[in-house]
């Protein structure tokens, strides 16, 4: 039981926290901009990128599947922005058309020639793998004191922290820009703070955040990480820093009450069988979400009047 | 500041537009405008709805593309002279909801003497607080920006303008569904900054203020139709050539105008 906690559990529960935690984290920029469709976006037109690295390089690789992901993220971006203005959608629409035409790519890609032969398949990249990560070093609590063990600690979890940190580090070095392009992009651009350049780098990282997260939750549940913490926060709070702060608590509470209640929660019923986590996972961030919402009407009946 | 108006740019114009020609793809938007800003001269920008005034403020800044046309400030490019330009874009352009206190958006006008990745210190705190005393807003610093009437927004945005420390302001409607107040107030700063040798380009819908508000006048509908001073170009004449068959419904506000 001891060693199924630290060998499963922990490496699990890690790497949902991770996730959600650096997508709520960039989510707060998403909803800020009303840009939260373009993770939506991003997270399905990651699908073709990843496949064409992992049919070029022929291995599941990090770095390769990095690799074609920001790239697919970068295209997705530009593809957004060349629909809206040739085609004048408006920009839902656009990213609407643009990521389900990515993501059919990427499905037929993915049932075709070399990647049909590897452990990529559509479920994977749907709903995740989040229970399939595991840390067999770590088989007792002593364990956690050798050096050696941690260097065995599982990629996606080493992935996703990294990935985490880096987007913590951009986020705290560009939060005037970040600040003041989601606020006035035209002040920010007359003050010669390009908002063009300050968008991409924003969706470099979700687009790196997107790759690593939705090895763990799948591409379609990320969606719920980047945006229900950051939404929830957004109508309970007034400042950007507070924001986030309570974005990123209530993404620790998603991750770590959805795991639990998803590897524990039936058990606890008497039942003999565990739920998705990664959709367990979603279904609290929802929720959390729901409460925000209501307590928002409660206390201020008006709000829902104010667009 | 007194120095950024110094000896090398005395008699330069702050802002010189020639040949601009805007067009979204469905015939120009504005044709050729050619457009100086005396120094130390309060600009009124007149027009019809769609006349192209916004656009123009637009494009002098860089913010819009054009086909055609060139803007020079003090003799420099929009580049070179960025820092001496402050920009007031209309009130409706921002989310009034966004999660930022009074005090935080008046600081972003300091943002350019930042520069990129530094944070804002307690003195551009402390700056930013003084000039929303300009516009009688400092009791207001600390208020989330959703918790203000219209016109304390409009302030808002106007000291915001007024961190920048600019010599050459731009202004889109900032009398637009303001109170008494706060027409008051920006008024008052106007004729501050006149008073200081800078000169402001607005973009002014009230025909009855024109002549007690501006020195000069750009008269727009799709191009120039009269530019000069407020005097010589505020006629009922160029109104017409501007507004066509519309003057008529405004008639009643030019009445007092001719020697008011």
């Amino acid at each position: 039981m001891q060693a199924h906690l630290l060998q499963v559990d922990l490496p699990a529960a890690a790497a949902a926290l991770f996730a959600a935690l650096a997508c709520a984290l960039l989510g707060n920029f998403l909803v800020l901009r009303r840009q939260s469709l373009m993770s939506d976006a991003i997270s399905h037109s990651l699908l073709p990128g990843v496949v064409l690295a992992f049919m070029v390089s022929g291995a599941r690789t990090s770095g390769a599947m990095f690799l074609g992901a920001a790239i697919a993220a970068v295209v997705t971006v530009a593809l957004v922005q060349f629909v809206r203005r040739r085609a004048r959608l408006e920009s839902g629409a656009a990213m609407g058309v643009v990521f389900s035409i990515m993501f059919a790519a990427g499905v037929v890609l993915i049932e075709q020639g070399p990647a049909r032969n590897v452990d990529l398949d559509a479920d994977c990249v749907l709903y995740g793998q989040l229970e399939h990560i595991m840390w067999l070093a770590a088989a007792n609590p002593g364990a956690l004191l050798d050096p050696a063990v941690w260097r065995e600690a599982p990629r996606q979890v080493v992935t996703l922290a990294g990935v985490l940190a880096a987007s913590a580090v951009a986020v705290a070095l560009f939060w005037k820009e970040l600040k003041i392009s989601s606020f006035d992009p035209q002040l920010a651009s007359a003050l010669g703070f390009s908002p063009r350049a300050i968008d991409m780098g924003l969706m470099f990282f979700v687009g790196l955040v997107a790759v690593a997260a939705f090895e763990a939750v799948g591409s379609i549940l990320v969606i719920a990480m980047f945006i229900c913490p950051a939404a929830a926060a957004r109508s309970t709070t007034e400042r950007l820093g507070a924001q986030v702060a309570v974005s990123l608590a209530y993404a620790a509470v998603a991750a770590l009450g959805g795991y639990t209640l998803a590897a524990f929660g039936p058990g606890w019923a008497g039942m003999d069988a565990s739920l998705t986590a990664s959709g367990a996972i979603a279904t609290v961030s929802g929720l959390i979400l729901a409460v925000a919402a209501l307590a928002r009407v409660r206390a201020a009946p008006g709000a829902l009047a104010k667009t | 500041m007194l120095q950024a108006l110094s000896a090398a740019d005395a008699g330069a114009t702050p802002c010189s537009v020639r040949g601009m020609t805007i067009d979204y793809g469905n015939g120009p938007v504005l044709r050729s405008v050619d457009f100086d800003a005396a120094a130390g001269s309060l600009v009124a920008v007149v027009g019809p709805n769609g006349a192209g005034k916004s656009t123009l403020i637009k494009a002098v800044l860089g913010l819009q593309p054009t086909v055609a046309g060139q803007t020079r400030f003090w003799g420099q490019s929009l580049r070179q002279a960025r820092g001496r330009i402050a920009y007031v874009p209309q009130r409706g352009a921002v989310d009034w909801d966004f999660p930022v206190s009074v005090r935080e958006v008046v600081a972003m006008g300091r943002y350019r003497m930042l520069g990129w990745l530094r944070p804002v210190s307690a003195a551009h705190q402390r700056a930013a607080v003084e000039h929303l005393d300009r516009v009688g807003m400092a009791d207001f610093a600390d208020r989330q920006i959703s918790r203000l009437s219209g016109g304390q927004q409009q302030r808002v945005f106007i000291a915001r303008a007024l961190a920048q420390e600019a010599d050459l302001y731009f202004m889109d409607e900032p009398f637009a569904g303001v109170d008494a107040a706060t027409e008051q107030a920006i008024v008052d700063v106007l004729r501050a900054l006149r008073a200081e040798g800078k000169t402001a380009v607005v973009v002014h819908h009230d025909l009855a203020t024109v002549r007690t508000y501006f020195d000069s006048l750009l008269l727009l509908n799709g191009e120039v139709v009269a530019s000069g001073p407020v005097d010589s170009t505020f006629t009922t004449e160029n109104l017409q050539r501007a507004y066509g068959g519309r003057l008529a419904f405004i008639g009643g506000a030019l009445a007092p105008a001719p020697g008011a």
